[in-house]
């Protein structure tokens, strides 16, 4: 197969297990123009002749200097001079001992530098000056000024590549460890406008791809990032935005969960007002109603809604699209565009007999939380199932727990390990005294005179591994048993019902999950002027994944109505580009281990915690969280794309 | 545990949790450093530290890297020597460092890596600028050319001092130290004594003189009681600068603006040089033989007048320990009066009185570097940021690095109020009844320490009845604070065991000092904060020497060492060591009596030993104008000082003293550490050290107190005041030892009670008991 790669040294400085295929290096960018080269962390990529290696190495140091933050010499004062060095060259006037000087230098700054920018910017340099030396010495005798080639830039970290919104995390880690707590909540605010509920329930990829991991633990950055917004409230702070100028129109936006919520933030920001319709009498959509308060707390919720409202947000309440309006009503009340932001409210079906039956004491666990999340009890008794193993499983049985059930068994079909739901939020469950079965799948509710009484299980195995090579649970015939209860929940999951919302639209497609087809970098419908993100377009997906499909809609809606057409952006395409590249490898030996444990919240007493929905984690001390925030590695690494 | 490493080949053992560069200092391998600041977590920027382990492909930073057990570990390789040449190469090239001009040459860190590395040759890129940029405060100029962006002065700020004036700002080489929030800069010189540099230098008056030439007398600061200790740099019998190092002292090298700028008054045209005789109602100047004479004359008519009760003396707190001693020996003997006090009266002496009367002994009862340990510490009434800068520092290091919780109460806005985890605001005037309330709601509930109640202490059932009614819904309609905070302060301080407790002597606007001050200790012993690491209580003296001005007998109704004046064996063994036959045995006036008897025209001579009653900034009077009418009735006024000051104009004689750069003594502090000043120059014109005035004027009296030496005197004093006991010039050359020291083998006592209160329970005050 052709994959197109000229040379490449891709992968070498971290080991062959961070090797992308060759084949996953062609790569189209907007406008069909194709990437010739790539220059990162881990070597160089040709695919292309034309590129000139010498002006892209000085291209990227110019990069790497002018991103140096300057909290280490070697980095700060080498890629000064590695840049002046390379310019020279590039000018036509290089001298003698320049290729010496550029090597030393670029050992001493890998070798001695403080955070990822300086041990791996100097890489394909090396790389460079040892598989084009010739070249190298041909510039400086030939004395020619280079021509300067076409490049796209940009900095990561594994951690900003694995969060779906691409937050700068070590940037806003260390404002925390510099105490410059203001600049740290600018900086999540640029990517993620909750940062408070963000910092209290995200599910957290960053965690798992932290470097960190490989010394000792990984950074709580999920904790970070709620210390700094509970400081702003601490400090009973307004944060503080410079309005843009107002620019003309509205945006209606469908939904006031966290991709609404994102996406009139951000028009905000760029100039827009938006009107926000909202089903519920309550904003935040699932962030309000599928997460209990003693994870996140309502008011903390109301005022990070509050702050998109100040931006310039409108949000009307009770309004269900689809019934009471229609698309085609709000587009005739003069929006300029609309976002389509809908939840994935509707319960997944079990496949268990009496699940349609409408028995009492039966409840979807979607439904059994929003319940609850208005103020209602919404099930009685003292023994309570939940099926289900993933967070909104967990959900239902620490509220059930809360509600007052004695007796809370969570049944799930897998082992603990296999679990979608958070670790921590498993062993918080668990210190409160719900009772885990595992591998056990339901087969029929039992019910007497309309009234739930027990659900009957079957025992399961591990089964052989399929094609796929998963091993797939499998019944084992005749182990059937009962538990008995008097409130059922099943929690297996959620699909969409955008149908719903958008009954019959032309020109917006649904796909067989009922979601809505979008571009995947514009988020833009089939539909000119509708545009769409979060769960209705994914699926049931994270809070996160949500409010970056808001923040790009913003982006594009704000890009198609300043020049009435849409188009991928070229920072969009480099992000995933990069994502290709393995910007976090599991198996880097780092030279030494560490000592230092993660900084924990301090969290309630399990006793005491189960008698009300107070909020269960007091979040992290200021002391915690400084020593916390030094303990980043800071992995910066920057990535330079030649077209 | 095998904890080993090979360091340059030798195995070495570690303790798991030490860096790289702890492990080499334990092992006396010197790995050089120029960002690294000991008390704070590792900065890492300048690389300097950089050291070789065996299977790695990178260097690796000495100061934040931990040691892992099995490391091969080289310090002095090529490959790490070429790098830290190279990053001094071009840090030089980056900078211009015109070290022939700079204040800081012959004493910079980079100056000596450069001379050590043997770097020749780098050429300089960077302009010197035409005029220096703004600095937080004006007493220190930066210097951007010479600065290497080691983020040491940002990190003394932020980490030692708490207070985050300067950042640096701009990326890469655009760095500039910046002042981001110049209005809180204390100016306390914490940035310039980190700089390893010439990059922040003193402001004050440049080109004063070469680092090398100036000579470095090591003293103790006068200005407060924290004891800071530091070096008076002396150039032609002229102050030039003070410094510090973070290994000496208390403080750890820092200082606050007046202990690191204050100094210039010391070399003032204004200071009194020539003793001042008011003739015809004009000052004039006269000899020192002429002035004694005239003094020794004039107290003796009126002794013999009105007998020698009608003579008083007083000090101000800043006067050594010696010089304290002979001003309450010379009162004693010469004149025969205990009418002998000082400006610790309304102060210090508020809260030592309380301390004794309920524990035992008068002061602070654990150590500055105790705090490090407490995990509650309560601040009360107290600006410490302003009164004991140093101790504001230790206990926000505490608060920050070792989490202990800080509880502040006071009805004023301070900056500590700010930081707190728990601000009790109470009402003014209502501080004592919120303690009591704390105390109240900590017995009601159990929450103290049952173990320490019972077996040390006396008198609880007595605190419970004195407390009754105080229901934390009383305390809170009483004192304005939510009975929520109340209760959670009430439980924090309680069960965050141990607590250190913290109180002002100035406590300003709080009339009823010694209830509060009661009332301290008593939830103190509720708690069993006494006698442990961590716990204790600070009374924080206001004044240079308060400590050591009361513990030397500047007191009417005490000898030296708090010793009973009323009891004969006491009296006779003084009287065995001043070799006199008598010595008064009723208690004398009090500072505020004095004033009284004054005005009522019953007191008629005063000598004055630095106190200047009618600055009333510094000691607040109900009535100021009552003073300076006691100060007019009065016949005959002496006055000794180093500076004309208001009351000295009322004086009939001024006899000029010297400052504390131009004597020999000791000071003690608010930890009780006997701690030495040093003479680094003479005093002006014919000013003379006070304790040879003080001995001359005794001969003219024609009684005998002459010693050879300060050091002479503090023998005297070991042997008559056993608290001092083991105390001598010898011992304390290098470091000072805390009392009680009763013997010349003892280490001195830095925590007390550790023993518990064996013999005698410590007392709970219930009002019946006072002082």
């Amino acid at each position: 197969m052709d994959t197109g790669v000229l040379f490449s040294t891709w992968g070498h400085w971290s080991g062959e297990s961070a090797k992308p295929q060759h084949s996953q290096f062609q790569f189209v960018f907007g406008g069909n123009r194709k990437l010739k080269a790539f220059m990162g962390w881990d070597g160089i990529i040709v695919l292309d002749t034309s590129v000139d290696i010498i002006d892209m190495c000085r291209e990227y140091m110019l990069r790497a200097k002018n991103e140096s933050c300057g909290q280490c010499f070697p980095c700060r004062l080498g890629t000064e001079e590695m840049s002046r060095i390379l310019q020279r060259i590039c000018d036509g006037f290089g001298k003698q001992g320049d290729i010496e000087r550029l090597k030393d230098l670029a050992y001493l700054m890998k070798d001695s530098s403080k955070c990822g920018i300086g041990e791996t910017t100097p890489r394909p340099l090396l790389d460079a000056l040892q598989h084009y030396r010739d070249r190298f010495e041909s510039a400086i005798a030939d004395k020619q000024r280079r021509f300067q080639g076409n490049y796209l830039y940009k900095i990561t970290a594994p951690c900003t590549d694995a969060c779906p919104s691409h937050l700068d995390i070590p940037k806003y880690v260390e404002n925390i460890r510099l105490g410059r707590l203001e600049e740290s909540l600018a900086v999540i605010r640029e990517n993620c406008p909750l940062p408070g509920t963000i910092g209290r329930v995200c599910v957290r990829p960053c965690e798992f791809h932290c470097r960190r991991t490989l010394m000792d633990e990984a950074i709580s950055i999920k904790s970070l990032k709620r210390f700094v917004a509970d400081q702003e409230i601490a400090q009973q702070a307004e944060p503080t935005f410079s309005p843009p100028p107002r620019k003309q129109g509205r945006v209606a936006i469908i939904g006031a969960g966290p991709a609404g919520l994102s996406c009139a933030f951000y028009l905000g920001r760029l100039g827009y007002q938006s009107t926000i319709f909202e089903a519920l009498p309550e904003p935040g959509g699932m962030a309000a109603v599928g997460i209990p308060d003693y994870r996140l707390p309502r008011e903390l919720l109301r005022r990070e809604v509050e702050m998109v409202e100040k931006m310039g947000a409108e949000i009307r309440y009770n309004v269900r699209v689809g019934q009471d309006i229609t698309l085609e009503q709000i587009k005739d009340e003069g929006y300029r565009a609309v976002f389509v932001g809908v939840g994935a409210h509707e319960p997944s079906k079990m496949r268990c007999e009496g699940e349609d039956a409408g028995y009492e004491g039966f409840m979807t666990g979607v439904e059994y939380l929003r319940r609850i999340a208005f103020g209602q009890k919404p099930l009685q008794g003292k023994k309570a199932v939940v099926v289900g193993g993933g967070n909104v499983a967990m959900d239902c049985v620490r509220s059930s727990l809360r509600l007052g059930f004695d007796e809370v068994n969570l049944v799930y079909r897998r082992t603990m390990s296999e679990m979608p739901a958070d670790p921590v939020e498993i062993e918080e469950a668990q210190e409160e005294g719900v009772t885990f079965n595992f591998q056990i799948q339901p087969v029929r509710i039992v019910a007497e005179n309309g009234k739930v009484r027990a659900l009957e299980c079957l025992r399961m195995q591990m089964g052989e591994p399929d094609a796929s090579g998963r091993r797939r649970p499998e019944p084992i015939n005749g182990s059937n048993f009962e538990i008995e209860c008097e409130a059922m929940i099943p929690a297996i999951g959620q699909t969409c019902s955008v149908d719903l919302v958008l009954p019959d639209e032309r020109g917006i497609e649904l796909t067989r999950w009922k979601t809505i087809e979008v571009d995947e970098y514009t988020f833009r419908t089939g539909q000119l002027r509708v545009f769409g993100g979060g769960d209705c377009a994914t699926g049931p997906a994270t809070l996160i994944e949500a409010l970056n499909a808001g923040k790009k809609g913003a982006k594009y809606i704000n890009q198609f109505l300043d020049q009435s057409t849409c188009y991928s952006e070229d920072d969009d395409h480099m992000e995933k580009l990069i994502a290709r590249m393995q910007v976090y490898n599991s198996d880097e030996k780092l030279p030494y281990h560490g000592f230092e444990k993660r900084a924990r919240q301090q969290a309630l007493d399990p006793a005491r915690r189960i008698k009300s929905f107070a909020e269960v984690d007091s979040g992290l001390t200021r002391p915690q969280a400084v020593k916390e925030a030094s303990r980043c590695l800071r992995c910066y690494r920057i990535a330079l794309a030649a077209l | 545990m095998d904890s080993t490493l090979l360091l340059n080949g030798r195995e070495v053992d570690f303790r798991p949790g030490q860096t790289i560069l702890e492990v080499a200092e334990a092992h006396a391998v010197r790995i050089p450093t120029l960002c690294h600041l000991a008390r704070t977590g590792p900065t890492a920027t300048c690389r300097i530290c950089v050291v070789e382990l065996l299977d790695s492909d990178i260097l690796v930073p000495a100061c934040a890297t931990p040691a892992n057990a099995g490391m091969d570990v080289r310090t002095d390789s090529k490959r790490v020597k070429t790098a830290r040449q190279e990053i001094l190469r071009l840090l030089i090239a980056r900078g211009h460092h015109d070290c022939p001009v700079c204040d800081q040459g012959g004493e910079c860190t980079l100056q000596d890596l450069v001379h050590e590395y043997g770097l020749e040759h780098v050429p300089m890129t960077e302009p010197p600028r035409d005029s220096p940029p703004e600095y937080a405060t004006s007493l220190i100029r930066y210097w951007p050319e010479r600065c290497v962006l080691c983020y040491r002065c940002v990190s003394a700020c932020r980490d030692y001092k708490h207070i985050g004036a300067i950042d640096i700002q701009g990326a890469g080489n655009q760095g500039r130290v910046v002042a981001v929030n110049p209005d809180i800069c204390e100016a306390c010189g914490e940035c310039l004594l980190a700089c390893p540099t010439g990059a922040l230098t003193e402001n004050l008056s440049r080109f004063k003189y070469r680092t090398w030439l100036a000579d470095r007398v090591s003293s103790t600061c006068p200005f407060c009681g924290c004891g800071c200790q530091m070096e008076i740099n002396v150039h032609k019998n002229r102050v030039v600068g003070i410094t510090s190092h973070e290994d000496v002292g208390s403080n750890q090298g820092s200082l606050c603006v007046q202990g690191r700028f204050g100094y210039e008054f010391i070399a003032d045209a204004d200071r009194l040089t020539r003793p001042l005789i008011r003739k015809n109602g004009v000052l004039q100047e006269a000899g020192w033989e002429e002035a004694l004479h005239y003094i020794a004359d004039h107290l003796q008519t009126i002794r013999n007048d009105f007998g020698a009760d009608s003579i008083a003396g007083l000090t101000s707190t800043s006067c050594t320990n010696e010089e304290a001693y002979l001003f309450q020996r010379f009162m004693r003997t010469a004149i025969g009066t205990n009418n002998v006090d000082s400006s610790a009266r309304d102060g210090h002496w508020k809260t030592l009185a309380g301390l004794k009367n309920s524990l035992g002994l008068p002061g602070m009862t654990a150590s500055i570097h105790d705090l490090y340990k407490a995990r509650t510490i309560l601040v009360a009434a107290s600006d410490t940021t302003r009164e004991h800068p140093v101790y504001a520092n230790t206990l926000l290091e505490a608060v920050h690095q070792q989490e202990a919780r800080l509880l502040v109460l006071d009805a004023e806005s301070t900056s500590l109020a700010q930081r707190a985890e728990i601000w009790l605001q109470p009402q003014p005037g209502t501080e004592t009844d919120l303690v009591n309330g704390l105390l109240a709601c900590i017995l009601e509930e159990n929450l103290g320490d049952q173990a320490f109640i019972s077996t040390q202490t006396s008198g609880l059932e007595a605190l419970k009845t004195s407390l009754a009614g105080l229901t934390p819904d009383v305390v809170s309609s009483r004192t304005g604070v939510p009975e929520e905070k109340l209760r959670k302060a009430a439980a924090l301080y309680a069960q965050a065991r141990p607590g250190a407790t913290l109180f002002g002597s100035e406590m300003k606007g709080i009339s009823q000092k010694t209830a509060l001050v009661q009332s301290l200790i008593n939830l103190t012993l509720a708690c069993g904060h006494l006698g442990r690491e961590g716990g204790g209580l600070y009374p924080l003296a206001a004044g240079g020497n308060a400590q050591g001005v009361c513990d030397h007998g500047v007191l009417p109704d005490f000898f030296p060492g708090y010793q009973d004046l009323s009891r004969n064996e006491i009296r006779q063994k003084f009287m065995n060591t001043w070799n006199v036959n008598r010595l008064p045995e009723t208690p004398g006036l009090t500072r505020t009596a004095m004033f009284e008897q004054a005005q009522a025209g019953k007191l008629r001579g005063l000598y004055l030993l630095g106190d200047n009653p009618l600055d009333f900034d510094l000691h607040p009077a109900p009535d100021p104008g009552a003073v300076e009418q006691a100060l007019r009735k009065l016949s005959f006024l002496v006055v000794q000082d180093i500076f004309l000051t208001e009351t000295a104009l009322m004086a009939d004689v001024i006899l000029p003293g010297a400052c504390f750069a131009e004597k020999n003594g000791t000071l003690t502090s608010s930890e009780r550490l006997v701690q030495r000043v040093r003479k680094a120059l003479n005093p002006p014109g014919e000013a003379r050290d006070d304790q040879r005035i003080l001995m001359d004027l005794a001969r003219s009296m024609g009684a005998s107190m002459d010693f050879a030496s300060p050091g002479a005197i503090l023998e005297e004093i070991a042997g008559i005041n056993p608290l001092m006991a083991g105390i001598s010039y010898p011992r304390i050359d290098r470091r000072g030892i805390a009392w009680p020291c009763p013997n010349a083998r003892h280490p001195g006592t830095s925590r007390l009670y550790a023993e518990g209160f064996q013999n005698t329970p410590a007392a709970f005050f219930t009002g019946a008991n006072t002082a």
